[in-house]
């Protein structure tokens, strides 16, 4: 998958979640894809809703989630068409809308601002080391400081997205995709279908240990049987 | 010539008073005005002038008045005078010296704007309306700039004469009201006529700042008491209130100040108001351990008035959650409501508060006891009375504040004081909207055109006038035609003679949504890059509330297709995000006010004919409308869009009037609240006895009684030719 066609993917993917994304800022600078203005700050492990908030506030982020100003960060960088590395973020600000008839809005209150946020954060960085610990694609979650599950692939924007929708929302992940009358199997192979052929650490180490597997070329191969 | 005295001293300040008679005679007809104690310009220690006399075909006067009598003059020095005290003498700095030194200060404040440079001289006066002045020169000598006698006043302004341009004139007026800081007057003089609208716009906000009378007296004047402002929006109340927080800080620095409100996102816009206007003049930046800005709530993370108080008086604060509980329609009551059941000790000398209208009366008596004093209290708070059009009558004063344990009202707003400064102000002229627009906006709140007559009202000329509009024929009674009009003057707004290229007010409506949306985001596209507007001029307000999260979603990705970058502010601190450089705002009409834009598009427009929500959506298409500077195109869709096409269009027929017969307020009163409750019952009951009805066959419904089977058809008749 080329840096343009991540563009091309962050636009449609964009489109199929009208409603459910929001706020474009994807740009595309050099051999990067990155959002607008952005500050690449690593946040602590522990964060407060105030914390995630104030990403939303100074706009770091690629989409924001229409529900609850969430804020979703893509970055992949390419070295010579090849790609080297990503980071894959959500951090949930999930403040939820008050108005009574004359538009008053509910306050910034302590109540919310001061409960930890939840996040996901997928980092990946090719250095072909095998490290167990340490692996080139590994998964972050808040709630447990410095744990790094070891992912097998790398997710594109519409498998991220698709992520996020389905463990985050899973409301609205029931009603876009699990609702009557969608082919889910269909749908899901489309956004596979277009995947990085990256994040594998050597055979050896993945058939030995336990990680999360995105799927990808492994899917199409299971649907051609 | 105006006259503004800005403190209640004047009423027994005689020397003041008969010096400003003597002016006030040879400056009758002038244009200009004239201020008892202020500006307050220079560092700490520059004495405050008497009078100060602004006019556009004199230099700038300074006037101090003192009472000192020839007796009581021991001395006469070069930096000090030895007056009589007693048995001693007592030196004092030089009169002279002093009334130089404020004129030096005001000098710098002119000398900062090019285009005054070299043309004005503030000129500075001692008088000494009480000195026999043969007898002074005798005793002291002959000394410059000292006025003696009315005749006196022929002799300086005859030397003090310098016919001003206009926008020499503009500006000075602009300096002396310390409203310059809010020009963007850049000095570049821009074509004329301007080529494209963005040109347009830019001459728009390239005018100096000015106050009115109406704004300057609300401003300058510190009464010794409660005072209202009232206007509508658009009319400056956040800037005057910050600028008299400003100034009272400036005459009064020891004093403890609070400036309130209950929009989040004002703070920023306060402080920075308040900082400016108090720079202006002095140089520096206000005192913030004196000059409280305080959300009304407040929390933890920041400070706010109820919550301080709280921690002041040792009582745990409720949160929003808690306070909700307690009480779901208005959270914040219920903080004021528990906090009332502790004393309160006064912290403040003033208290000012803006957006009193969105308060419950509980918060005014949380600041009624916040305030010192014993006798009337210095709260002073702006009042928007038509933010909601159903709610045209204004609390009194009593309603907010309370009463006595004797039942007298502890907040009396009747007669005036001292000065006189009016305890109640009207502001008249509103500034956001161009008169046409404005008008439109308030036709379609009250409904006047609509099919089935008019929806809200106000119900007598004062409140029409309070709203800038005056009765030209017929009185407001029931079944009367009546004409109003809203005079040219109290919608200084001239955007539609800078360009008159494009009508300022447009509606377009089309087949489906899609096609609505489409035309939103092309015009958009033209807007920007044929007609010069920036990204951030641009507002888009979906009026369907319901939907708004879905049209703003399809049209941001229009937007996104065509390389335009838009926001949809977020849940909170949704000002903040407002005319973000380079992007279009898409909100909601919550969102939206409270902000203005120079071009507004309101889209799904036909959703203010909804039967259940009527009053409300239009009420919110009077704030959508109102928030435009200069364009609003509205666009909708089907049977209802033309229906809104077609009030639009009575509308404009007869603009700048109003021609409408006169309802009968008993029923308008019956459409508030309870009535929109009646009318969700009403759809519920219509949908259960329709599905009943629908079931029964067809024979059985032809046996009804014929006179009941024709009103049942006419009515089913009449609803799908609404529908259609």
């Amino acid at each position: 998958m080329t840096l343009n066609d991540l563009m091309g993917q962050l636009t449609s993917v964009f489109i199929e979640w009208e409603g459910v994304l929001k706020d474009p800022q994807y740009i595309r600078n050099a051999d990067s894809l990155t959002w607008a203005n952005a500050e690449i700050v690593m946040l602590p492990e522990e964060i407060t809703k105030a914390e995630t908030f104030e990403l939303s506030r100074r706009r770091q982020f690629t989409f924001r989630m229409s529900v609850d100003d969430s804020v979703v960060q893509l970055s992949y960088r390419f070295n010579q068409g090849n790609i080297t590395e990503a980071r894959l973020a959500f951090y949930e600000v999930g403040l939820r809308e008050y108005e009574d008839d004359v538009g008053n809005v509910r306050p910034m209150e302590d109540a919310d601002a001061n409960l930890p946020a939840r996040w996901v954060r997928f980092d990946y960085r090719e250095t072909g080391l095998g490290r167990v610990l340490h692996t080139d694609s590994h998964l972050h979650v808040s709630g447990l400081p410095g744990t790094r599950f070891a992912v097998g692939g790398l997710l594109t924007p519409k498998q991220f997205i698709e992520f996020i929708v389905a463990h985050f929302y899973p409301d609205i992940y029931e009603n876009v995709r699990l609702a009557h009358g969608v082919e889910f199997n269909d749908v899901i192979d489309s956004i596979n279908a277009d995947c990085f052929d990256c994040g594998n650490e050597p055979t050896h180490l993945y058939e030995r240990i336990a990680h999360f597997r995105i799927p990808g070329s492994m899917s199409q191969r299971v649907r051609e049987c | 010539m105006d006259f503004v005295p800005t403190l209640p001293t004047f009423a027994s300040d005689v020397t003041a008073q008969t010096v400003w008679k003597w002016f006030e005679q040879r400056l009758a007809g002038e244009d200009g005005v004239a201020f008892y104690k202020y500006p307050n310009v220079g560092g700490p220690n520059t004495p405050q002038p008497d009078l100060t006399i602004v006019t556009r075909n004199y230099h700038p006067i300074i006037i101090k008045c003192s009472d000192i009598q020839i007796d009581q003059l021991i001395e006469i020095g070069a930096d000090s005078w030895t007056v009589a005290d007693g048995g001693d003498g007592e030196i004092i700095d030089s009169p002279l010296l002093e009334t130089e030194d404020i004129a030096v200060a005001m000098q710098e404040k002119f000398d900062r704007e090019r285009p005054l440079r070299h043309a004005l001289k503030v000129k500075n006066i001692l008088a000494l309306p009480l000195m026999d002045r043969h007898e002074f020169e005798r005793r002291f000598g002959e000394q410059h700039a000292i006025l003696w006698d009315e005749l006196g006043t022929v002799r300086w302004l005859q030397r003090f004469a310098t016919p001003l341009e206009s926008d020499q004139w503009r500006l000075v007026q602009s300096v002396v009201q310390a409203a310059v800081p809010l020009s963007r007057f850049t000095g570049a003089h821009l074509r004329k006529p301007p080529a494209t609208f963005g040109d347009a716009l830019k001459i728009l906000e390239n005018n100096i700042a000015l106050l009115d009378m109406e704004q300057q007296r609300a401003a300058t004047q510190i009464p010794p008491g409660p005072q209202r402002i009232r206007g509508l929006a658009g009319t400056g109340k956040t800037v005057l209130l910050a600028l008299k927080a400003a100034n009272i800080h400036r005459q009064f620095p020891d004093a403890t100040i609070l400036f309130t409100f209950n929009t989040q996102s004002l703070y920023n816009q306060a402080k920075q108001l308040i900082s400016k206007f108090y720079r202006h003049f002095s140089g520096v930046e206000p005192d913030f351990d004196k000059m409280h800005i305080r959300h009304a709530w407040g929390g933890k993370a920041r400070a706010g008035v109820y919550y301080e108080a709280c921690k002041r008086q040792g009582v745990p604060a409720l949160d929003f959650l808690s306070a909700k509980a307690r009480d779901r329609e208005d959270p914040f009551r219920a903080c004021c409501a528990e906090l009332l059941m502790t004393p309160i000790s006064p912290v403040y000398d003033f208290i000012l508060i803006d957006e009193a209208q969105d308060f419950p009366k509980e918060f005014f008596r949380v600041i009624f006891a916040l305030a010192k004093g014993t006798g009337p209290k210095s709260i002073y708070f702006a009042y928007d009375e038509l933010q909601s059009l159903s709610a045209i009558e204004i609390a009194s004063p009593t309603e907010m504040f309370g009463s006595d344990a004797n039942g007298e009202p502890l907040v009396s707003l009747d007669g005036e004081y001292p000065g006189p400064i009016d305890k109640d102000f009207v502001l008249h002229k509103s500034y956001r909207c161009p008169q046409e627009i404005l008008m439109i906006a308030h036709a379609i709140g009250l409904g006047l055109y609509r099919t089935r007559g008019p929806v809200q009202m106000l119900a007598d000329v004062n409140s029409w006038r309070s709203i800038g509009y005056d009765l030209v024929s017929g009185t407001l009674t029931t079944g009367e035609q009546v004409t109003i009009e809203r005079p040219a003057e109290n919608s200084p707004n001239r955007i539609g003679e800078i360009f008159p290229g494009k009508p300022l007010f447009s509606a377009r409506r089309f087949d489906d949504r899609n096609a609505e949306l489409d035309f939103v985001a092309q015009q958009i596209s033209r807007n920007i890059n044929e007609d010069g507007v920036r990204p951030e001029q641009i507002v888009v307000i979906s009026l369907d509330s319901l939907r708004a999260k879905q049209h703003m979603s399809a049209l941001q990705a229009s937007l996104w297709a065509l390389g335009i970058a838009s926001t949809i502010p977020g849940i909170v601190d949704g000002q903040a995000e407002f005319a973000e450089p380079g992007k279009i705002t898409l909100a909601t009409v919550y969102r939206a006010k409270g902000n203005e834009a120079p071009v507004v598009y309101i889209i799904s427009f036909d959703s203010l004919f909804d039967y259940v929500e009527e009053i409300r959506n239009r009420n919110r298409a009077f704030t959508s409308i109102s928030r435009s500077k200069a364009w609003v195109t509205i666009s909708g869709i089907g049977a209802q869009m033309a229906a809104a096409e077609k009030e639009i269009s009575e509308i404009r027929k007869r603009l700048p009037r109003f021609e409408f017969e006169f309802p009968d307020m008993g029923k308008i009163r019956k459409l508030d609240a309870s009535e929109t409750t009646r009318r969700k019952k009403e759809v519920k009951r219509a949908q259960s006895w329709a599905s009943r009805l629908n079931e029964i066959d067809v024979e059985a419904i032809r046996k009804l009684d014929a006179d009941l089977l024709k009103q049942l058809k006419s009515k089913l008749l009449e609803a799908t030719d609404d529908a259609e």
